[in-house]
């Protein structure tokens, strides 16, 4: 899928010319973004080397790394079996836990991961069932473009289909407020969202198997509805892409990416 | 053809300002001079046309004209181009899916499972509930405005209706998204999304649309009728469901028609507000998905299979419009009864003359017809003509019905009523045998009854139409006021002069706004060339027959191909066929397309709008054809084309689902036509949809707004300043 053919220009050239005139085009997931557009403009600022960013799921991403129309592809899940056929060079770069979020008025604190994957199943429809009040749940999934969506179906559904009559969202802002204003209603988002300082809406994230959704048991492998966040390149980076995923992994980015709602992956490999 | 001497006689470049006497000849044998000359030519030859030009101006003509034709067949071209390639690209739908499959009723691309029927369903429940809501309202609005409402008021509320039109569609679906879900929410206790949440948003967009064509439909029914039943007695509201709105029956139904296309076709706003779960949904409060939200949504990352499903779906949109135009040139074909053509011709040709007689008599008092003598007189001409020809199908049309419902009154439906009342008092007299004077007494008493009744009837039904049309003014107020009280906060000179910065697309918006403006003037100067020359073809040189039939059938199909059907074409064609990438020139050409209809239909109006003796004044002074069309016809035109250039490029800057995969989503300063970038409609969409920075995406939308009200507001100038010229004043 030549989606960002847009790129092509620009990635085609980085490819050819020569090194001062070229520029990085990194594309991919949605959830990686916001750590890709900051590293982009501070390695701007740095070396005056522009960096185009765009956000379109994991699998445009590394579609478009395999084609040649991107230099990166960010991704929030591993390579599916046929793409690691592809010969791409995996780097990661943070950490992400995905927190199960519900209403704040909601009574319920802890779910078990089958009982949450019932509830996205579309089997258990009435909070009531997991020791909450009579009130129907209103389930609330993300677009099948987004890599948090293809992480949650990883971990949690296991094989198990969506409950196909849940609401589906295009970003994790929207299921925040959504969730926030709904009694019933029950989301999932990266950990770092949960709390915003964008919004004045709030929401509670559940404990899963008893496990608290917080970045200390995401970094001490407690949580289990955790991922890693990967850059992905053609064969080994170029000395431009090597430099660019240095200063993402970097400790100037590090705040950033705890910004974005992540946890950077150098502080975990100290 | 041509012969040398008689060009030698005649200049060969007749020039339509020289006062060469000879060119007088042409129009006027009483001419001296050269008209000798051109009598004495005459036998030789039979084309009298082309004596008086050169062989060179002769092919200069045939060339221009050829041109024009090609410009005019852009729009057939496109229109078979979109339905071919979408049609090509969605083969592996017949192939590999089936049909079967593809009408099936799960849609789960990821397990393989590619049917749209609860996408179909989706679709039309949406509409169907737009439509209960949203036709009501309109046509109220446009009772109200054409037949209740003083002018002032009026004028007021169809701005508002215009205005509306305006809005793009994301900013409704913003509106939607953040104003009407919550409360939908809380009414229902759901999450807000779904049918009853799009309906309202949809009701909103289709109104204005509904309204101006019901407008027309309206106007175009002469006063007399109305006049007719007033003197009947009949009060207001009789006078409307009785006599105009059946008069208008035709009118009104392509009015929803149209609507309920506009309905079918919309995307963005519906994807944000349905909840996008591809099921029959259980109630209307319950999320479900339409055909053009779920292209929207999946296109992004689909592939194979999926993809090819997603173009499918696109060819089951581009069919149910076309139908739609096809079934509303099928209801408004004249239906040619002997008759009445006969009579028609007779009339039309009463009016004609009679029109000439006034274009004479105005002629002679301002000027003898030159072609300097152009907008001065232009609309009371117009007017003139109209007025007749409007009355003429009006008329027919109330005959045609009067002859299918079998009545046989011809002032209309008034004939009826006085009938009811003779049968009524016949039934009394019958019964009761009564002196005159109890009879006149409690005809009296009845009629004082009936009176007060009537009043109450008419009094209730007039409040209805006016808060038809004070809803119409409020939701623009509401949402007007919502984009900017939310919005005002975010601006600043740096969030207009800005960049984007940080996680969260903080600071400016700079990139989006040049993004917007330049794909928007690109498309505009691929897009007015070839929609004034197309237009200029079917209004000055092509004969009306089975031809110019066609590219108005295309032409109609095209401004109604939904935005995002037009996206993924553009995508299939101008960004992979062609090889232009996401970029601004692969947007411009699809917005190209979008605009062309908006330009050409305008601009044949505008053409149409020129008085005929301005021309003859210049075909006098033995003007060519392209001489008359371009010194002549086109400026005197100018204001109303480009009142319908401005009104396009609105539409082009608020246009999102036409560009969403046309030209890529980075933030990007567009240098050349083929970088990418973002423009601000779908800036905004992302934050909406982010839902994370909102103080920038209501900025967006307010910048967004503003834009367009502008764009709008200058096209509004354009035209009143061109109708109070014309006016004299």
């Amino acid at each position: 899928v030549a989606v960002l053919a847009a790129g092509a220009a620009l990635g085609l050239a980085g490819c050819s010319g020569s090194a001062s005139e070229t520029s990085l085009t990194v594309a991919g997931s949605t959830t990686v973004l916001p750590i890709a557009e900051s590293a982009a403009e501070l390695f701007q600022e740095e070396t005056g080397v522009s960096v185009l960013v765009s956000g379109l799921g994991s699998s445009a991403g590394i579609e478009a790394v395999q084609n040649g129309t991107a230099d990166i592809a960010t991704s929030s899940r591993a390579l599916s079996d046929a793409e690691k056929d592809y010969g791409l060079d995996t780097t990661v770069v943070a950490y992400d836990g995905i927190a199960v979020i519900v209403n704040d008025d909601n009574p319920v604190t802890n779910l078990t991961l089958d009982e949450l994957r019932d509830i996205y199943a579309g089997v258990i429809t009435n909070w009531s069932e997991v020791g909450g009040p009579n009130l129907d749940i209103q389930v609330v999934n993300r677009d099948e473009a987004s890599g948090t969506r293809e992480a949650f179906k990883t971990l949690v559904m296991r094989g198990t289909s969506f409950d196909r009559s849940a609401a589906v969202l295009p970003g994790t802002g929207q299921v925040r407020d959504v969730v926030s204003r709904t009694p019933g209603a029950i989301g999932y988002i990266s950990i770092g969202f949960v709390s915003s300082s964008f919004t004045t809406a709030t929401v509670k994230s559940l404990s899963i198997d008893g496990v608290a959704a917080t970045e200390d048991n995401v970094e001490n492998g407690t949580y289990p509805i955790a991922r890693d966040l990967y850059f992905f390149t053609k064969g080994k980076p170029s000395d431009l892409a090597q430099e660019y995923i240095n200063l993402v992994l970097s400790s100037e980015m590090a705040q950033t990416v705890r910004d974005a709602g992540y946890i950077p992956a150098s502080i975990m490999d100290e | 053809m041509v012969t040398s001497p008689q060009d030698k006689q005649t200049t060969p470049e007749p020039q339509a300002t020289s006062p060469a006497p000879s060119h007088e000849a042409a129009g006027d044998p009483a001419s001296f001079q050269a008209a000798p000359a051109a009598t004495a030519a005459t036998p030789p030859t039979k084309k009298n046309t082309l004596k008086l030009v050169s062989r060179a101006t002769y092919l200069k003509e045939r060339g221009l004209e050829a041109l024009f034709l090609l410009c005019a067949c852009v729009a057939v071209l496109a229109v078979f181009l979109i339905f071919i390639f979408v049609l090509y690209k969605s083969f592996p739908v017949l192939t590999q899916i089936g049909l079967a499959e593809f009408f099936g009723s799960v849609w789960a691309p990821t397990d393989g499972h590619y049917g749209i029927m609860a996408l179909l369903a989706g679709s039309l429940i949406v509409t169907a509930g737009a439509l209960a809501l949203g036709v009501p309202l309109a046509i109220g609005c446009a009772v109200y405005l054409t037949e209740i409402a003083n002018k002032r008021v009026s004028r007021i509320v169809s701005a508002a209706v215009d205005l509306l039109a305006g809005v793009p569609s994301v900013i409704y679906g913003f509106f939607g998204l953040v104003m009407l879900r919550p409360l939908i929410a809380d009414l229902t206790g759901g999450l807000g999304f779904g049918a009853l949440t799009a309906w309202l948003v949809l009701a909103i967009m289709i109104v204005p649309t509904i309204t101006t064509l019901t407008m027309d439909a309206l106007r175009s029914i002469p006063m007399g009728i109305r006049e007719a039943s007033y003197s009947m007695g009949a009060t207001k509201w009789q006078t409307i469901y009785k006599v105009v709105l059946p008069a208008a029956k035709l009118g009104i139904v392509n009015a929803v028609v149209l609507g309920m296309g506009r309905a079918i076709g919309e995307t963005m706003a519906v994807l944000m507000v349905v909840g996008n779960a591809p099921v029959i949904p259980e109630s209307i409060a319950s999320p479900i998905s339409t055909l053009t939200s779920q292209i929207a949504l999946d296109m992004g990352y689909s592939s194979g299979l999926h993809r090819a499903a997603l173009f499918g779906m696109g060819v089951v949109l581009f069919i149910i419009s076309a139908g739609l135009v096809g079934a509303v040139r099928i209801i408004s074909r004249p239906k040619k009864e002997k008759v009445d053509t006969q009579a028609l011709k007779q009339a039309r040709l009463a009016s004609e003359e009679a029109a000439a007689a006034e274009k004479n008599r105005e002629a002679a008092g301002v000027s003898t017809a030159t072609a300097a003598a152009t907008a001065a007189v232009d609309t009371e001409l117009v007017s003139a003509v109209e007025v007749p020809e409007g009355d003429l199908t009006a008329a027919a049309t109330a005959q045609r019905e009067d002859l299918l419902v079998g009545e046989v009154t011809t002032p209309y439906e008034m004939a009826t009523l006085e009938d009811d009342l003779t049968v009524s008092e016949l039934a009394h007299a019958r019964s009761v045998q009564e002196t005159s004077r109890e009879r006149i007494k409690r005809l009296l008493a009845n009629g004082q009854k009936a009176r007060v009744n009537k009043r109450t009837t008419n009094n209730l039904m007039l409040g209805v139409f006016r808060a038809a049309g004070l809803v119409a003014t409020l939701v623009l107020v509401l949402i007007i006021l919502f984009v900017a009280i939310n919005g005002f906060p975010a601006m600043s000179i740096e969030f207009i002069f800005g960049w984007p910065q940080g996680v969260n697309a903080e600071g400016g918006i700079f990139p989006t706004i040049v993004s917007s403006l330049y794909v928007t003037a690109l498309a505009m100067v691929i897009c007015t060339p070839i929609a004034v020359l197309a237009a200029v073809y079917l209004a000055e040189y092509a004969k009306q027959g089975r031809l110019v039939n066609f590219i108005r059938y295309a032409t109609d199909t095209l401004s109604s191909v939904p935005s995002i059907v037009m996206g993924l074409f553009g995508y299939a064609m101008f960004v992979e066929a062609m090889g232009f990438g996401l970029s601004m020139l692969s947007a411009a050409l699809a917005l190209a397309l979008m605009m062309l209809p908006i330009v050409m239909r305008t601009t044949e109006e505008a053409i149409r709008a020129v008085p005929r003796y301005v021309r003859w004044g210049a075909y006098g002074l033995g003007a060519t054809k392209w001489q008359v069309v371009s010194r002549v016809v086109l400026p005197s035109a100018f204001p109303r084309i480009a009142t319908g250039i401005v009104l396009a490029i609105g539409r082009a800057v608020g246009e999102t689902a036409v560009v969403l995969y046309t030209m890529g989503q980075a933030i990007n300063l567009p240098i050349t036509p083929l970088d990418s970038g973002r423009p601000m409609t779908i800036h905004l969409y992302l934050l909406a949809n982010d839902g994370i920075n909102m103080q920038a995406a209501y900025g967006t939308a307010l910048l967004l707004m503003l834009m367009i009200l502008a764009f709008n507001l200058f096209a509004r100038y354009l035209s009143n300043k061109s109708a109070n010229k014309a006016q004299g004043k």
